[in-house]
Protein backbone atom coordinates (compact mmCIF):
# COMPACT_ATOMS: atom_id res chain seq x y z
CA UNK A 1 0.00 0.00 0.00
CA UNK A 2 1.34 3.42 -0.93
CA UNK A 3 -0.35 5.98 1.31
CA UNK A 4 1.49 8.94 -0.21
CA UNK A 5 0.47 10.82 -3.36
CA UNK A 6 2.30 9.29 -6.32
CA UNK A 7 2.26 9.31 -10.08
CA UNK A 8 3.51 6.72 -12.57
CA UNK A 9 5.99 7.95 -15.15
CA UNK A 10 8.36 6.47 -17.71
CA UNK A 11 11.95 7.21 -18.59
CA UNK A 12 13.18 7.93 -22.07
CA UNK A 13 14.57 4.94 -23.93
CA UNK A 14 18.28 5.12 -23.12
CA UNK A 15 20.89 3.29 -25.19
CA UNK A 16 24.14 2.50 -23.37
CA UNK A 17 26.87 2.83 -25.97
CA UNK A 18 30.03 2.63 -23.85
CA UNK A 19 31.23 0.15 -21.25
CA UNK A 20 31.35 1.10 -17.57
CA UNK A 21 30.22 4.62 -18.32
CA UNK A 22 27.37 5.72 -16.03
CA UNK A 23 24.50 7.50 -17.73
CA UNK A 24 21.24 8.92 -16.43
CA UNK A 25 18.38 6.53 -16.84
CA UNK A 26 15.67 8.59 -15.15
CA UNK A 27 15.86 12.23 -14.18
CA UNK A 28 13.99 12.75 -10.94
CA UNK A 29 11.54 15.64 -10.67
CA UNK A 30 12.37 18.39 -8.15
CA UNK A 31 11.69 17.44 -4.54
CA UNK A 32 10.43 13.97 -5.36
CA UNK A 33 11.65 10.43 -4.82
CA UNK A 34 10.96 7.45 -7.06
CA UNK A 35 10.65 3.70 -7.01
CA UNK A 36 11.23 1.53 -10.07
CA UNK A 37 8.12 -0.40 -10.98
CA UNK A 38 9.39 -1.97 -14.20
CA UNK A 39 12.71 -2.29 -16.04
CA UNK A 40 12.90 -3.43 -19.65
CA UNK A 41 16.13 -3.95 -21.57
CA UNK A 42 17.61 -5.32 -24.77
CA UNK A 43 21.23 -6.38 -25.10
CA UNK A 44 22.59 -5.70 -28.59
CA UNK A 45 26.05 -7.00 -27.69
CA UNK A 46 27.38 -10.33 -29.04
CA UNK A 47 28.08 -11.37 -25.43
CA UNK A 48 26.13 -11.27 -22.21
CA UNK A 49 26.54 -8.04 -20.22
CA UNK A 50 25.94 -6.92 -16.65
CA UNK A 51 23.57 -4.01 -16.12
CA UNK A 52 23.91 -1.99 -12.92
CA UNK A 53 21.24 0.40 -11.64
CA UNK A 54 22.07 3.04 -9.03
CA UNK A 55 22.72 6.70 -8.47
CA UNK A 56 25.52 9.09 -9.37
CA UNK A 57 27.46 9.73 -12.53
CA UNK A 58 30.89 10.83 -11.27
CA UNK A 59 30.66 8.40 -8.36
CA UNK A 60 28.26 5.66 -9.37
CA UNK A 61 26.75 3.61 -6.51
CA UNK A 62 24.76 0.48 -7.29
CA UNK A 63 21.34 0.34 -5.62
CA UNK A 64 20.04 -2.97 -6.99
CA UNK A 65 21.81 -6.28 -7.49
CA UNK A 66 23.52 -6.61 -10.85
CA UNK A 67 21.28 -7.74 -13.69
CA UNK A 68 22.46 -10.24 -16.30
CA UNK A 69 21.42 -9.21 -19.79
CA UNK A 70 21.67 -12.11 -22.23
CA UNK A 71 23.11 -11.37 -25.64
CA UNK A 72 20.53 -10.57 -28.32
CA UNK A 73 17.59 -10.97 -25.92
CA UNK A 74 15.08 -8.54 -24.45
CA UNK A 75 13.83 -9.08 -20.91
CA UNK A 76 12.19 -7.24 -18.02
CA UNK A 77 11.63 -7.15 -14.29
CA UNK A 78 8.30 -6.03 -12.89
CA UNK A 79 7.16 -4.59 -9.56
CA UNK A 80 6.48 -7.98 -7.95
CA UNK A 81 10.12 -8.89 -8.50
CA UNK A 82 11.64 -5.53 -7.65
CA UNK A 83 12.33 -4.42 -4.08
CA UNK A 84 10.87 -1.09 -2.99
CA UNK A 85 14.13 0.80 -3.29
CA UNK A 86 13.34 4.50 -3.14
CA UNK A 87 15.68 6.69 -5.13
CA UNK A 88 16.29 10.18 -3.68
CA UNK A 89 18.24 11.27 -6.78
CA UNK A 90 18.41 10.67 -10.52
CA UNK A 91 18.50 6.97 -11.37
CA UNK A 92 21.67 6.13 -13.25
CA UNK A 93 23.09 2.96 -14.78
CA UNK A 94 26.13 1.43 -16.39
CA UNK A 95 26.79 -1.75 -18.38
CA UNK A 96 29.85 -3.98 -18.55
CA UNK A 97 30.06 -3.78 -22.34
CA UNK A 98 28.32 -1.78 -25.03
CA UNK A 99 28.79 -0.31 -28.47
CA UNK A 100 27.23 2.33 -30.64
CA UNK A 101 23.88 1.90 -32.36
CA UNK A 102 22.62 -1.68 -32.58
CA UNK A 103 25.49 -2.82 -30.35
CA UNK A 104 24.09 -0.81 -27.45
CA UNK A 105 22.20 -2.00 -24.40
CA UNK A 106 18.79 -0.33 -24.41
CA UNK A 107 17.06 0.23 -21.08
CA UNK A 108 13.77 1.79 -20.11
CA UNK A 109 12.19 2.11 -16.65
CA UNK A 110 8.71 2.81 -15.40
CA UNK A 111 8.81 4.59 -12.05
CA UNK A 112 6.39 5.65 -9.35
CA UNK A 113 7.29 9.15 -8.23
CA UNK A 114 6.38 10.19 -4.71
CA UNK A 115 5.21 13.79 -4.91
CA UNK A 116 7.17 16.07 -2.67
CA UNK B 1 -23.18 26.88 12.70
CA UNK B 2 -21.32 24.95 15.38
CA UNK B 3 -22.61 21.66 13.98
CA UNK B 4 -21.25 22.38 10.51
CA UNK B 5 -17.97 24.06 11.31
CA UNK B 6 -15.53 22.71 13.79
CA UNK B 7 -11.88 22.05 14.31
CA UNK B 8 -10.34 18.76 13.07
CA UNK B 9 -13.59 17.59 11.49
CA UNK B 10 -13.31 14.01 10.21
CA UNK B 11 -13.41 13.59 6.45
CA UNK B 12 -11.86 15.75 3.73
CA UNK B 13 -10.63 19.02 5.13
CA UNK B 14 -13.34 21.68 5.42
CA UNK B 15 -13.08 25.29 6.59
CA UNK B 16 -13.70 26.08 10.26
CA UNK B 17 -15.97 28.90 9.15
CA UNK B 18 -16.93 31.16 6.26
CA UNK B 19 -16.63 34.94 5.91
CA UNK B 20 -18.69 36.58 8.63
CA UNK B 21 -18.46 33.62 11.00
CA UNK B 22 -16.88 34.13 14.37
CA UNK B 23 -14.19 31.93 15.86
CA UNK B 24 -12.62 31.55 19.30
CA UNK B 25 -8.97 30.51 19.32
CA UNK B 26 -8.04 28.60 22.45
CA UNK B 27 -4.50 29.34 23.58
CA UNK B 28 -2.86 29.46 27.01
CA UNK B 29 -6.16 28.61 28.75
CA UNK B 30 -8.11 31.45 27.20
CA UNK B 31 -9.85 32.37 23.96
CA UNK B 32 -9.06 35.04 21.41
CA UNK B 33 -12.08 36.14 19.40
CA UNK B 34 -12.03 36.90 15.71
CA UNK B 35 -14.41 37.23 12.81
CA UNK B 36 -13.49 35.70 9.47
CA UNK B 37 -13.14 38.26 6.67
CA UNK B 38 -11.88 36.04 3.89
CA UNK B 39 -11.08 32.38 3.24
CA UNK B 40 -8.39 31.15 0.86
CA UNK B 41 -6.82 27.74 0.15
CA UNK B 42 -3.30 26.34 0.40
CA UNK B 43 -3.08 23.59 -2.17
CA UNK B 44 -0.87 20.51 -1.60
CA UNK B 45 2.11 21.12 -3.87
CA UNK B 46 5.89 21.40 -3.85
CA UNK B 47 6.19 24.88 -2.25
CA UNK B 48 4.37 23.67 0.86
CA UNK B 49 6.47 20.52 1.27
CA UNK B 50 9.29 20.98 3.78
CA UNK B 51 12.44 18.87 3.67
CA UNK B 52 14.41 18.79 6.92
CA UNK B 53 17.30 17.12 5.11
CA UNK B 54 19.27 13.99 5.93
CA UNK B 55 18.65 12.24 9.24
CA UNK B 56 20.97 9.39 10.09
CA UNK B 57 19.80 6.11 11.62
CA UNK B 58 18.31 6.62 15.06
CA UNK B 59 18.99 10.35 14.99
CA UNK B 60 16.83 13.40 15.60
CA UNK B 61 16.98 16.45 13.36
CA UNK B 62 17.25 20.00 14.59
CA UNK B 63 14.00 21.80 15.28
CA UNK B 64 13.25 23.64 12.07
CA UNK B 65 11.03 26.69 11.77
CA UNK B 66 8.72 26.59 8.77
CA UNK B 67 9.30 30.22 7.96
CA UNK B 68 7.66 29.88 4.54
CA UNK B 69 4.37 29.59 6.41
CA UNK B 70 4.81 33.11 7.74
CA UNK B 71 1.54 35.06 7.74
CA UNK B 72 0.56 38.71 7.55
CA UNK B 73 0.14 40.31 10.94
CA UNK B 74 -1.35 43.71 10.05
CA UNK B 75 -4.57 42.10 8.93
CA UNK B 76 -4.36 39.04 11.20
CA UNK B 77 -4.12 35.76 9.35
CA UNK B 78 -4.72 32.20 10.44
CA UNK B 79 -4.09 28.92 8.65
CA UNK B 80 -5.72 25.55 9.17
CA UNK B 81 -3.30 22.82 8.12
CA UNK B 82 -3.33 19.08 7.73
CA UNK B 83 -0.14 17.23 6.99
CA UNK B 84 1.33 13.96 5.84
CA UNK B 85 4.85 12.64 6.02
CA UNK B 86 6.65 11.56 2.86
CA UNK B 87 9.70 9.80 4.28
CA UNK B 88 10.10 7.15 6.94
CA UNK B 89 10.46 9.54 9.86
CA UNK B 90 8.19 10.66 12.66
CA UNK B 91 7.55 14.40 12.80
CA UNK B 92 6.99 16.33 15.99
CA UNK B 93 5.16 19.60 15.48
CA UNK B 94 5.24 22.60 17.76
CA UNK B 95 3.83 26.11 17.88
CA UNK B 96 6.99 28.15 17.92
CA UNK B 97 9.89 26.17 19.35
CA UNK B 98 8.59 25.21 22.76
CA UNK B 99 4.83 24.63 22.54
CA UNK B 100 4.70 21.05 21.31
CA UNK B 101 1.36 20.03 19.84
CA UNK B 102 -0.41 16.66 19.87
CA UNK B 103 0.63 15.77 23.39
CA UNK B 104 -0.50 14.47 26.76
CA UNK B 105 1.00 15.39 30.10
CA UNK B 106 3.78 12.85 29.70
CA UNK B 107 4.22 12.13 26.00
CA UNK B 108 4.18 13.90 22.68
CA UNK B 109 2.69 12.11 19.71
CA UNK B 110 4.02 12.50 16.20
CA UNK B 111 2.98 12.22 12.59
CA UNK B 112 4.45 9.38 10.57
CA UNK B 113 3.78 7.55 7.34
CA UNK B 114 1.55 5.19 9.31
CA UNK B 115 -0.71 8.08 10.34
CA UNK B 116 -2.10 8.27 6.81
CA UNK B 117 -2.96 4.58 6.88
CA UNK B 118 -4.86 4.87 10.17
CA UNK B 119 -6.36 8.29 9.46
CA UNK B 120 -6.60 8.65 5.66
CA UNK B 121 -8.33 12.05 5.80
CA UNK B 122 -5.63 13.45 8.10
CA UNK B 123 -8.02 15.11 10.55
CA UNK B 124 -5.88 13.99 13.50
CA UNK B 125 -3.00 16.00 12.04
CA UNK B 126 -5.00 19.22 11.84
CA UNK B 127 -3.38 22.24 13.46
CA UNK B 128 -4.18 25.94 13.49
CA UNK B 129 -1.47 28.54 13.09
CA UNK B 130 -2.05 32.17 13.98
CA UNK B 131 0.14 34.97 12.61
CA UNK B 132 3.47 35.08 14.38
CA UNK B 133 3.21 31.44 15.43
CA UNK B 134 4.69 29.62 12.47
CA UNK B 135 5.09 25.93 13.31
CA UNK B 136 8.38 24.21 13.97
CA UNK B 137 8.98 20.58 13.08
CA UNK B 138 11.52 18.01 14.14
CA UNK B 139 12.18 14.70 12.38
CA UNK B 140 12.95 11.54 14.30
CA UNK B 141 14.46 8.61 12.39
CA UNK B 142 13.46 5.47 14.27
CA UNK B 143 14.93 3.17 11.62
CA UNK B 144 18.37 1.60 11.53
CA UNK B 145 19.21 3.16 8.17
CA UNK B 146 20.16 6.65 7.13
CA UNK B 147 17.61 8.79 5.34
CA UNK B 148 18.69 11.39 2.84
CA UNK B 149 15.45 13.35 3.13
CA UNK B 150 12.79 14.00 5.76
CA UNK B 151 9.80 15.61 4.12
CA UNK B 152 6.45 16.73 5.48
CA UNK B 153 3.68 18.16 3.31
CA UNK B 154 0.90 20.51 4.36
CA UNK B 155 -2.36 21.75 2.85
CA UNK B 156 -5.39 23.55 4.12
CA UNK B 157 -7.20 26.86 4.37
CA UNK B 158 -6.04 30.37 5.12
CA UNK B 159 -8.20 32.97 6.84
CA UNK B 160 -8.02 36.71 7.09
CA UNK B 161 -9.46 37.83 10.39
CA UNK B 162 -10.84 40.81 12.22
CA UNK B 163 -10.15 40.96 15.93
CA UNK B 164 -13.19 41.10 18.25
CA UNK B 165 -13.55 41.95 21.94
CA UNK B 166 -10.83 44.63 21.51
CA UNK B 167 -8.27 41.84 21.29
CA UNK B 168 -8.88 40.86 24.92
CA UNK B 169 -8.63 37.27 26.03
CA UNK B 170 -11.87 35.62 27.15
CA UNK B 171 -11.01 33.46 30.11
CA UNK B 172 -14.19 31.57 31.07
CA UNK B 173 -16.72 29.43 29.22
CA UNK B 174 -19.58 31.59 30.62
CA UNK B 175 -18.11 34.67 28.98
CA UNK B 176 -17.62 32.72 25.78
CA UNK B 177 -21.23 31.52 25.72
CA UNK B 178 -22.45 35.09 25.96
CA UNK B 179 -20.61 35.86 22.72
CA UNK B 180 -23.16 33.77 20.76
CA UNK B 181 -22.49 31.05 18.20
CA UNK B 182 -18.89 30.61 17.19
CA UNK B 183 -16.40 27.90 16.27
CA UNK B 184 -13.88 27.03 18.95
CA UNK B 185 -10.49 25.90 17.73
CA UNK B 186 -7.28 25.05 19.53
CA UNK B 187 -4.00 26.77 18.81
CA UNK B 188 -1.91 25.15 21.54
CA UNK B 189 -0.46 26.29 24.81
CA UNK B 190 -2.52 23.83 26.81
Amino acid sequence: MEERPTIIKCSNLINNTAALTPVTLYQLSTGRTAKIKKIMWYNGQPTNVILEIGTGIAAFTRSLPRILCISGIHDSLESDELPEVEFPADITMQVSAAGAGDLGVEVLVEVEEVLG
Amino acid sequence: MAADFYFAKPGPITPIGLPGHRIALYVNDGWLLYQIRFVDKLSPSHPIVFDLGAVTAGAVSVVTALTNLELYEEIPELVQLRSYVLDDVEMQISRGVADILLKTKLITTRISRATRQIDPCGHITEIMVLKGDEPNVQAINLTNYDLSQARIAFYGFKYRLQSLNQGKVVSTMEQLERMGPLTIVSLGGD
